[in-house]
């Protein structure tokens, strides 16, 4: 009897062993801290990074598209063009692109996605210079812009250029779109969980084909910690964006991998010269902040050395970048020097940054290196709420924090520049400000070289006046069950799901 | 009696007003402007003064907060500054997921909690009362975010019993239960003890023992009886504070609950779910410590549920 009981478990257990090496696996699970809340790219109150990142990346699709190297790609534009004057984009449509509801992708749904997206908040920030969109015929459409922006193709691959269907919006509206979403896009959503999870579902008629990956469920895990035990325990198989630090701690012997790749984001202190602060009109302090920092111990202490270092306030990958620009060396001696040379009577130079984040630990290891030569630096690590009230307000000594550009441009660095237009750097009271402001609008107009000298121009006075101390180019991560494939890490941390399938 | 729950009743509203006012007015004064959280920093001014003027945050705090209480007692409280969904729905969806973990964790508390504490005021000063008192002191100590995660790599990644993360079935409430009830386990354990021991050394308790009673019988009928009374009191705040405490073990074990909606809102300085958080989990313990008085009541006759 005990022997058949045996004989029994042992053959039931060789069952179902051998069901699971028979299944095919076709279904994912992402983990991630950042949840996605809205699915309707032209919702009025705009979308952001999170909602980018799994969901409308893969609900939807632009006319180009950013790849994992950051070049501009053909998506549901087979090709375009520029004009000579660099006003008009002349877009191809790819032909037989379906929505999700079955319904034919037209140029009409184009002009109208970028009509209604173009005038929203994040539209004008990412679509610099949009004028409108026509349609030619069937399958051209015509992008006019008011002003050259040599930066716009990548503002077109951004989340805010993604096509939806016209006639489903003047059907059920900006609510009814939130709900049921639906784009032309790899996966179609299935159901949202606020607080808990996101399905999708592979979108079998899709343009470049079908998915391998059919069912997705992304998962919100905010505690770090417990994102890191649920991937090597197989609750999920790929965890989006776990820091550097986390990533080390991972067990590959348990099956999972990491990846790292160029990010949109560069981590920049900006020192003020605002009145009361100890960089107020003097330019031998901030000059002794710029040459006390050594980049490369912040790198290795808060990025464990997974960063490259930059010296002006531009990603690599940037477009339009200029090159042959000054650098200011870390020197000690010189640090001192510029000190003693400065007005600087120990008073308390407090760095402004996001409590809890990595730039907390830039921060502290910037202190350190500061007290070195002779500065009475602290740290003041608040919310991130008080964060931007405190950086808007312009009430910091200096700021150290992660800015990304959407658009992967040299453009990017004008941020902390815009005199005029925007809110946060209103209270950015740098003398040269303007004449920054000046170049970089310049720069926006001009195309190739001398769009690259302009920028030169700027970047060396922010580097001459010590406004800035650029950091590092940040870093994004994917971690992952390594029988995966094909999972790239794109610069904007997104997921590009089509590509990604599970080994045999 | 009913006379009795409709004044208490009542008086929840003065402290529900209280209480939203109170956080009303300091959320107000916190640092960090909803509009430009919510427009991001390539808002223009422009933007900014539209969205303030549409959520009303350009009238003075006090208006604010009259149009908001007055919403609400319409059964209009509002919907989420940033993601747009209605804060009732929102509430009643994760609502349940709270419930389930805080009964779970007081079940498992209250169960284990009183039982040894009863067991180490009979037998003092043996074994068992010196184990629970070390078990007691340990569980105290543990904050609940270490006791979690270790509960996670032992159960989750080295034996694979259990799910880290999310909800979905009984098996992922056993960890978030188990961290969230230790605490309160521990004061359980030594409040039943300490309060059994104080009964056990009363007049009437030695008259019952004298007349002959046996012994069963004496704990049973006369020491648990009266011993019980601090310790449902305790059992409620208990109750009521898992309620409102869950957010740590919510955040470690990924809980689709009313204590994360509530952090993640207040990070956001999303009033109007701050707000309606707030008078829900309000109203909730003070029904809760009704309840309370009411098991007291009955439990023991003496309580005249008058005043």
């Amino acid at each position: 009897m005990k022997k058949l009981v045996a004989l029994l478990l042992v053959l039931s257990l060789m069952l179902s062993l051998g069901g699971i090496a028979l299944a095919q696996k076709d279904s994912l699970v992402i983990g991630t801290g950042a949840e996605a809340t809205r699915f309707f790219p032209a919702n009025e109150k705009g979308t952001n990074g999170n909602d980018y990142a799994v969901v409308i990346a893969n609900l939807y699709d632009s006319l180009v598209r950013m790849n994992a190297q950051g070049e501009i790609v053909p998506a549901l534009a087979t090709e375009w063009s520029v004009s000579e004057d660099g006003l008009c984009y002349t877009f191809t449509l790819r032909e037989g692109v379906k929505f999700h509801d079955g319904s034919l992708m037209t140029a009409d749904d184009v002009v109208f996605s970028l009509g209604m997206s173009a005038p929203l908040a994040n539209g004008k920030a990412l679509l610099i210079n949009y004028d409108h969109a026509e349609k030619v015929d069937e399958k051209t459409v015509k992008v006019y812009l008011t002003a050259p922006y040599s930066g716009f193709i990548n503002g077109m691959a951004s989340r805010v250029a993604m096509i939806f269907s016209k006639s489903y919006y003047e059907a059920v509206g900006s609510e009814g779109y939130q709900a049921a979403p639906i784009g032309t896009g790899a996966y179609k959503l299935v159901s949202a969980v606020s607080g808990d999870s996101i399905t999708l579902e592979a979108f079998d008629e899709y343009w470049a084909g079908t998915p391998a990956i059919k069912n997705v469920v992304v998962k919100l895990i905010s505690d770090t910690t417990t994102q890191t035990i649920a991937l090597e325990n197989g609750d999920i198989d790929l965890l989006m964006s776990p820091s550097i630090a986390n990533c080390m701690l991972l067990d590959t012997s348990k099956g999972v991998t990491w990846a790292t790749g160029s990010s949109a984001g560069r981590v920049t202190m900006h020192i003020s010269s605002n009145e009361g602060t100890p960089g107020h009109e003097d330019l031998n302090f901030r000059r002794a902040v710029q040459s006390a920092v050594n980049k490369q111990e912040v790198i290795m202490g808060a990025m464990e050395g997974y960063a490259e270092q930059i010296d002006i306030d531009m990603c690599p990958n940037y477009s339009g970048r200029p090159e042959g620009y000054d650098v200011v060396p870390y020197d000690v001696e010189k640090a001192k020097e510029y000190l003693a040379a400065s007005n600087y009577n120990g008073e308390e130079f407090q760095i402004l940054v996001q409590s809890g984040t990595m730039y907390d630990i830039v921060a502290q290891i910037i202190q350190y290196q500061l007290m070195e030569v002779g500065i009475n630096c602290t740290v003041n690590a608040v919310d991130s709420a008080t964060f931007t009230d405190l950086w808007y307000a312009g009430k910091y000594d200096a700021m150290i924090r992660n800015t990304n550009s959407s658009l992967l441009d040299a453009d990017g660095f004008l941020n902390f520049f815009m005199a005029t237009d925007y809110a946060p750097t209103n209270n950015n009271q740098h003398p040269r400000t303007k004449e920054i402001y000046d170049l970089g609008m310049a720069a926006r107009k001009a195309q190739g070289e001398e769009r690259k000298a302009l920028y030169l121009q700027a970047v060396n006075i922010v580097t001459e006046e010590a406004y800035e101390v650029p950091l590092f180019a940040n870093t994004n991560t994917l971690a992952f069950n390594a029988s995966l494939n094909g999972v790239e890490v794109y610069p904007l941390s997104s997921v590009y799901l089509y590509g990604i399938s599970w080994a045999d | 009696m009913l006379k009795y729950i409709l004044k208490r009743l009542l008086l929840l509203i003065p402290v529900v007003i209280g209480i939203t006012f109170f956080i009303y007015v300091i959320l107000s004064a916190a640092p960090g402007d909803p509009a430009q959280l919510i427009l991001g920093m390539d808002a223009t001014e422009a933007d900014l003064a539209v969205l303030r003027a549409e959520l009303g945050l350009d009238k003075p705090v006090v208006v604010q907060y009259i149009n908001y209480m007055f919403g609400v007692l319409r059964g209009n409280f509002g919907t989420s500054w940033l993601s747009g969904y209605e804060v009732l729905p929102e509430f009643l969806h994760r609502l349940p997921n709270t419930i389930l973990l805080a009964t779970l964790s007081m079940a498992f508390a209250a169960i284990i909690g009183i039982s040894l504490g009863i067991v180490s005021a009979i037998r003092q000063n043996t074994f068992i009362d010196y184990f629970s008192l070390a078990l007691a002191v340990l569980l105290f100590s543990l904050p609940a975010f270490w006791f979690g995660l270790m509960a996670q790599i032992v159960f989750c990644l080295n034996l694979g019993w259990l799910p880290a993360a999310g909800v979905g079935s009984f098996k992922h409430f056993l960890l978030p239960s188990l961290t969230l009830g230790a605490n309160v386990l521990a004061s359980q354990l030594r409040m039943t003890r300490t309060s059994m021991l104080d009964v056990v050394k009363q007049d009437f308790i030695r008259t019952a023992r004298a007349k002959g009673a046996p012994e069963r019988r004496v704990v049973v009928k006369h020491v648990l009886r009266n011993g019980m009374l601090p310790v449902v009191t305790q059992v409620g705040i208990s109750y009521a504070s898992c309620m409102g405490g869950s957010v740590v073990t919510e955040s470690v074990f990924s809980i689709p609950g009313v204590g994360s909606l509530l952090v993640n809102a207040v990070k956001s300085r999303d009033i109007p779910v701050v707000m309606g958080t707030i008078i829900f989990v309000a109203v909730f313990v003070g029904i809760i410590n009704l309840l309370v008085d009411l098991l007291y009541a009955w439990i023991d006759p003496r309580v005249k549920l008058t005043h």
